[in-house]
């Protein structure tokens, strides 16, 4: 049971990291390599906020959503925009970028260089207070449960209704369904892509930068923290099937649970093994996606 | 000045500079310009691979770091501190366990063939070469195409570092192979700082080249375009795609190897760090720099980077913001100049001919500079 | 346009000794069948044209043919060889060549590379690895661009080709296949009605070297062209006969009612 709700916890994290690499993805076929620096620019959002402006960890999550999404939305303005259709160039481009936002951050944004240094930043670890009243456990069903655990189980699920409701239900959901389906043609209808765009990368970067927040709670943070989180999200994207956000939440939960338990029974490196293993088989046998009937 | 006579030239000069380049180095300047040779020759994989055929390997690593720990076995063994057993195997063996390679720690006779050098040798090409065959019959029978050939290749050299990790009584673990002795061929033993094992790496990338132009410029190099721009018209044409596909990644990951032994040889260690993701995606970026269709572009290319994060790195002001230089290069390369120096130097020459002469342009049968 | 329909006129016949054939053939999506039981046969150097509506199923049994579509049932023999599921490019080297409606060349080559690639009938890997480029076109590569009219565009990028040229270099790409039989998706789709002219004639003059299959909707160039015609509606073979008894056959004339494409073209 343990087992099972650190697989919920992981699968959660990844959740809402795949999330907005979803939707970005699946909107404009961007391979965002610097999604997992949005996690950790979350991350140190919530870092800054807590020790300078006084934030407690809910208050950072909006603050860092606003924080990432903005960094989104100039990432997709200067660079991506100019990409489109050249998959693998989005890829080399954003992994210059994600160098970028490493090194800023490692270097107090350039402020180092002056010698002025702002606590919170550089190259070392940090760690972030944590709410005492998620820092309890809970029984369920004879188990130990931490309430961080659910806490980020709770916010995954709240996120992907949010998401949901934003895609499915507003008129911004319509046109980004549109445009992902038939770009020109939505185009021809009238529907600004660009700014559809733009916009959906800004939100998918703000849902990495909410998963950096709550990242933060149980790991230390640093510069480097985010790059393994975008091939795993990147990989739960495409089991879960580009394009489905069901697909995205199930893979999400079934490759946290397989490196959970994989990580109990054996260690951690066998269970990120097996996670890749699970991925690679997922992809040359079924690259349409685990839960995607294939039509036509 | 055609283009074709042109780049002619620029091979010949390229080579010919490295040829005469040690007469004005020092032993460390020597021993680095010979790693970023090696860097070369993994860029040349990747411009094989990536430039001719759309293959988009971001596993190279795995390769790479393959062909470095065959070499950087035998050279640990060669070293007379390993004898009977590797030093690292001691740190991690059973109490009582006994003292040969037989058994000292579980499959540790794997490393029993490595006592030969030879073995090692031929290992370092043959083992990713392998490897490559089983992975890519896999990808390429399924028709595994684009961006997930991409991340498959990137998972399995995630793979191979979690395992090398994490077998340390077998691997050396998280610090690698460091204990080496030099290389000795015949009697003759290559000095990393010495000229030997510059004019070695040089020699091989010279070869490598060679071999590379000719396979390329040929039948062979052909077919591959051709399934680059459209994979379907190939197999209507009668050509099996998945063979050619496998042909070059295996060809591609060889070069790979070879070159990882290449940096044992030079470094004089061989580490899990090889295998990493941001080194093979940065591999990427050096072919792509110089050029992804060139082949003497990817060479430079992983010259340049190299050498310029080298000097970045010995100046203080400068060390902190080459990691930012560097992603900006990228982005830039990507942006500004997709096919890179290859690409500039070609374009030079394309508009001179379209602007000299109008319809006595040769058919451009060979690609690259 | 319509003298030459009356002088294409022929009796339908069964073919004695085909060159294609299928047995049952059959293709589903999801179920839904695209193609159902259809029976070809078609006969060594006949040119055969497929008609019907847009999603009778025209295309899909092309792809079958050459084995891009896998089929569901059925069976497709070439000569004393069953060539189902074999792979697209065995299917090729058995002499099967395809035109694909929008033309589908190497576009960042030159037309001659384009032509050496298809011309080239030694496939493997192996094989090619000592075999050098030449710079010029061989002979046939030469006869072939000089049937389609592109001999004075060898060193010119596919790229940088009209529309037009792209299907006659796409064509002559399959002509350098030397196939057996030649498989057309609207050859004349897009052209200026003199480039149409040219293709029939190129057609009818394929026809008897070759085998040659062509799906058409332009019932003028259908007329133009044909000897037998075969109807496909809904993923079956509705008729099967000459272009007058095509056209006053009632189950045709049944399935097309209101449709100008039959009786008024």
């Amino acid at each position: 049971m343990e087992t099972f709700v650190i697989g919920l916890s992981i699968g959660s994290i990844l959740f809402m990291v795949a999330l907005g690499l979803a939707i970005i993805y699946g909107t404009m076929k961007v391979i965002n390599l610097a999604h997992g620096e949005m996690v950790m620019i979350g991350a140190y959002t919530t870092v800054l906020a807590t020790k300078h402006l006084g934030f407690n960890l809910y208050l950072c999550i909006p603050l860092a959503f606003l924080v990432t999404a903005a960094f989104g939305y100039v990432i997709e303005r200067t660079v991506v925009r100019r990409l489109y259709g050249r998959l693998l160039d989005t890829l080399l481009a954003t992994w210059g970028i994600a160098l970028i936002l490493q090194q800023l951050i490692r270097i107090h944004f350039g402020l180092a260089l002056f010698g002025i240094h702002i606590d919170g930043l550089g190259s070392d670890l940090q760690n972030v207070p944590v709410p005492s009243e998620l820092q309890q456990a809970f029984q369920f069903l004879g188990a130990n449960i931490p309430v961080y655990r659910a806490f980020i189980f709770v916010m995954a699920l709240v996120l992907g209704a949010v998401s949901w409701w934003l895609i499915f239900k507003t008129r911004f959901g319509s046109q980004l369904r549109a445009v992902s389906v038939a770009r020109n043609t939505a185009a021809a209808c009238g529907i600004n892509d660009k700014r559809v765009n733009t916009l959906a990368f800004a939100y998918g970067s703000g849902l990495a930068g909410i998963a950096g927040v709550l990242v933060s709670g149980f790991k230390t943070v640093s510069p480097d923290m985010g790059t393994p989180y975008v091939v795993d999200a990147f990989l739960v994207v495409v089991a879960g099937g580009v394009g489905h956000l069901m697909g995205t939440l199930l893979s999400a939960g079934i490759l946290g649970e397989v490196q959970s338990f994989v990580a109990t029974w054996l260690n951690d490196v066998y269970g990120r093994t097996v996670l890749f293993t699970v991925v690679i088989l997922i992809l040359l046998f079924k690259p349409q996606g685990l839960f995607v009937t294939k039509s036509r | 000045m055609t283009y074709r006579s042109a780049s002619l030239v620029a091979y010949v000069a390229f080579f010919a500079l490295l040829m005469v380049l040690p007469f004005f180095l020092n032993s460390f300047w020597t021993n680095r310009m010979a790693t970023y040779l090696v860097y070369s020759i993994c860029a040349l994989g990747i411009a094989m691979s990536w430039g001719y055929a759309g293959i988009l390997s971001l596993g190279q690593g795995l390769f790479f770091g393959m062909g470095a720990y065959m070499l950087a076995m035998s050279l640990t063994l060669a070293d007379p501190s390993n004898n009977p057993v590797p030093e690292l195997m001691l740190l991690n063996m059973e109490p009582d366990a006994v003292r040969d390679l037989c058994c000292v720690t579980t499959g540790s006779f794997l490393w029993i063939p490595f006592r030969w050098v030879t073995v090692g040798l031929l290992a370092g090409i043959v083992v990713p070469c392998i490897l490559a065959a089983l992975i890519g019959y896999v990808m390429f029978k399924r028709r595994t195409t684009g961006v997930y050939v991409s991340i498959i290749t990137l998972a399995f050299a995630l793979i191979g570092q979690l395992l090398i990790i994490n077998n340390q009584p077998l691997t050396g673990g998280f610090n690698g192979l460091a204990s080496l002795a030099a290389l000795e061929v015949a009697g003759f033993e290559f000095d990393p700082y010495g000229p030997s094992v510059y004019y070695l790496v040089t020699f091989t990338l010279l070869a490598v080249t060679l071999l590379a132009r000719y396979l390329l410029s040929g039948r062979v190099g052909q077919v591959l375009k051709a399934i680059r721009e459209d994979e379907a018209r190939a197999r209507y044409l009668g050509y099996d795609v998945e063979n050619y596909k496998l042909f070059i990644f295996c060809v591609s990951a060889g070069v790979a190897g070879l070159a990882g032994m290449l940096f044992t040889v030079t470094s004089e260690f061989a580490a899990p760090s090889l295998m990493a993701t941001s080194f093979s995606i940065s591999m990427v970026i050096w072919a792509a720099t110089g050029g992804r269709a060139s082949l003497l572009g990817a060479c430079i290319g992983a010259l340049i980077v190299n050498f310029i994060g080298s000097l970045a790195s010995e100046s203080a002001t400068f060390q902190p913001v080459w990691p930012i230089i560097l992603g900006g290069l990228f982005v830039f390369v990507v942006l500004v100049m997709p096919n890179g120096i290859a690409g500039l130097f070609k374009d030079f020459f394309d508009r001179r001919s379209a602007s000299a002469n109008d319809g006595r342009a040769v058919p451009a049968t060979a690609e690259g500079s | 346009m319509l003298m030459t329909a009356i002088d294409g006129k022929q009796a339908f016949e069964p073919v004695a000794s085909p060159i294609l054939r299928t047995r049952n053939l059959t293709v589903r999506f999801d179920e839904f069948p695209a193609v159902r039981d259809v029976n070809l046969d078609i006969a060594d150097g006949e040119l055969r044209v497929v008609i019907g509506a847009n999603g009778a199923g025209k295309s899909t049994l092309l792809d079958l043919l050459c084995g891009k579509t896998l089929p569901s049932e059925g069976e497709i023999w070439l000569r004393d060889k069953n060539i189902a599921g074999i792979g697209e490019a065995a299917i090729a080297r058995s002499g099967i060549g395809r035109k694909f409606q929008t033309p589908t060349v190497f576009k960042d080559m030159t037309v001659l590379e384009n032509l050496q690639v298809a011309s080239n009938r030694r496939v493997r890997v192996f094989e090619n690895l000592f075999e050098r480029i030449a710079g010029k076109a061989n002979e046939r590569e030469a006869a072939v661009a000089e049937r389609t009219g592109l001999q004075d565009s060898l060193s010119r990028r596919a790229s940088e080709l009209s529309h037009g040229q792209l299907q006659w270099l796409e064509l002559a790409m399959v002509l350098s296949q030397e196939p057996k039989i030649i498989l057309l998706d609207e050859p004349a789709a897009g052209m200026t009605a003199a480039e149409t002219d040219k293709t029939a004639g190129l057609l009818l003059d394929l026809a008897g070297d070759h085998t040659v299959l062509v799906i058409e909707h332009d019932m003028a160039f259908v007329r133009q062209i044909c000897r037998t015609i075969t109807v496909m509606h809904q993923g079956a073979v509705l008729a099967e006969g000459t272009a007058e008894e095509i056209e006053h056959n009632p189950a045709v004339i049944e399935a097309y009612l209101g449709s100008a494409t039959l009786s008024h073209a």
